[in-house]
Order: C-alpha cells, then structure tokens, then sequence
C-alpha cells in the first residue's frame, strides 16, 4: 500500500486516490522535492487543485484526501524553510476555543478559568499545567497526542 | 457589476504587544486557506514577502516585518464579506491591523478584541 502520512498523524491510502489525483499528487511532490519558493509552491498546487475541481463545492474540495496531502506538503515547506512554526498546545487549544465555542468568555465561563488567565497562555506569554491542561481536554472530549516534528531524525 | 482585485497583507510574525512576536504555527495559514478558498473562491499570493514598516500607534515603536499577500477579485457587492473576515484574520494572526486595498482605497481593518 502506499501511503501518506501528514504532520499530525493522519494517514491517506494513495491507492486509493482517483487518476487525476494521483497525477496531481505525483507533479505536486515532484515540485515539492525540490525545495521550491513557498510562495510559489502555493501557488502552484492551489491552481492545480482549483482546476482538477473546477465547478465543485470549495467545502467539498477541502475535505478531499488530495487537498489535505498538498496542504500538508505546503506546511511542511513553510516550516523548513522558516516561515512558519509548528503548533503547541496553546495554538491547538485556540483552535479547538474557535470550532466549539462562541468566544473565549464563553469557554472561560464554562471551564471555570480566568479570561486573563487564558489571554496569557495563547498569547504565549505564560503556560498552562498539564493538569489544567488534561482537565480542560476531558471536559471536550479531546485527547493528547505525540507526533513528529517536521524533518525529525530520531 | 464591476469586479475590483483586493488585495491584504498577513505578517509572518505575532504582533509582539499583543501577541508573542514569533511566526505563525502551521494550522493558523492552513485555517485561513481554506476560509478563503471556502468563502471566496479564487485567490493568488504574490511571490515574496513585502517588508514593511509602521509606528505602533500604542507602543510609538516602529515595527518591521515581512508578509504574505493575498489578491482576490471581487464583485462590490462582496467586498463587504471579505472585510468583516479581515477582522477575523487580524484576531486569529495576533495582529492589531491588517492592510487591505479594497479595489479603490487602502483601508486599515482593526482587530475588534482590542
């Protein structure tokens, strides 16, 4: 089987792709292989993609295993090449306050944390304890989970 | 109707008074793509990052940094939708303003949690 596996862990079966995706992924990686201007690179699978889906619903489109892959590759890029940085914690609590709740007051009132508090951790100013933290994951249902960080070597 | 090219800039760094000052993390570009493929449609980034300085109105200390550009063609009537975004944009990037040329004007979209 082959088979992609993206910076957070999720794995897409290539096999599995359509003909024409498996054409884009195969001139995407090929571009990506050679360490291409981020930018451009951006450009350039957006526009591939923008034309294989040409008259399909975008909320569709993004869902595809062939967007998420290319997106991947793009981070991948972004963050070797120094433009951007992997995601801790507090960027990927943000997230999760933004899909679930309505505003960060909401969030504070139900999990019971000062809003100052939880201002300072996402802006990185502070840290937040794992206890805290893991109490916080068992009221939504999430979970921690470890995975490898871009170009690691262990 | 007319269609005008909108143009934004997103620093790559936090805004550093209300934010960390340090590069976005991955998920944050990967959520504003596919808002805007979602919500617009159609968009470029220019190639490179434009440099820019200003003076931090609150700070008085000039701030460089460098950006990514965005370009969408948009009709009038949804140029109004792609502002209000922008103020999401300048929430989720830590940033206190985000440049936006509305295909007439340059206009300066302010973060509303400030």
């Amino acid at each position: 089987m082959n088979y992609y596996k993206t910076l957070d862990g999720e794995v897409f079966n290539l096999d599995e792709l359509t003909k024409q995706q498996k054409l884009i992924y195969s001139e995407v990686k090929s571009f990506y292989d050679i360490n291409p201007d981020w930018n451009q690179f951006s450009n350039v699978w957006t526009d591939r993609l923008r034309e294989a889906f040409a008259g399909v619903d975008p909320r569709t489109v993004v869902e595809e295993p062939i967007f998420e892959i290319c997106q991947d590759l793009d981070s991948r890029l972004g963050v070797r090449q120094g433009y951007m940085r992997e995601p801790d914690y507090r960027d990927l609590l943000a997230d999760i306050i933004s899909r679930h709740f309505k505003s960060r007051y909401q969030f504070c009132k139900e999990m019971g944390i000062d809003e100052g508090y939880l201002s300072a951790v996402l802006a990185r100013k502070k840290h937040m304890s794992i206890e805290k933290l893991q109490e916080i994951l068992d009221k939504l249902d999430h979970r921690i989970v470890f995975v490898e960080k871009v170009g690691a070597t262990r | 109707m007319s269609v005008y090219e909108c143009r934004f800039l997103v620093p790559i760094h936090e805004d550093t008074d209300i934010g960390s000052g340090d590069l976005h993390p991955r998920n944050r570009w990967t959520k504003l793509k596919r808002d805007l493929l979602v919500k617009f449609g159609a968009w470029t980034r220019n190639p490179g990052f434009p440099e820019g300085v200003y003076t931090d109105p609150d700070t008085r200390l000039p701030v460089a940094d460098k950006s990514r550009e965005y370009r969408i063609a948009l009709k009038e009537e949804n140029i109004p939708e792609l502002r209000e975004y922008l103020k999401t944009v300048a929430v989720e990037f830590r940033q206190k303003v985000i440049y936006f040329f509305n295909g007439k004007e340059v206009e300066f979209i302010e973060n509303p949690e400030r």
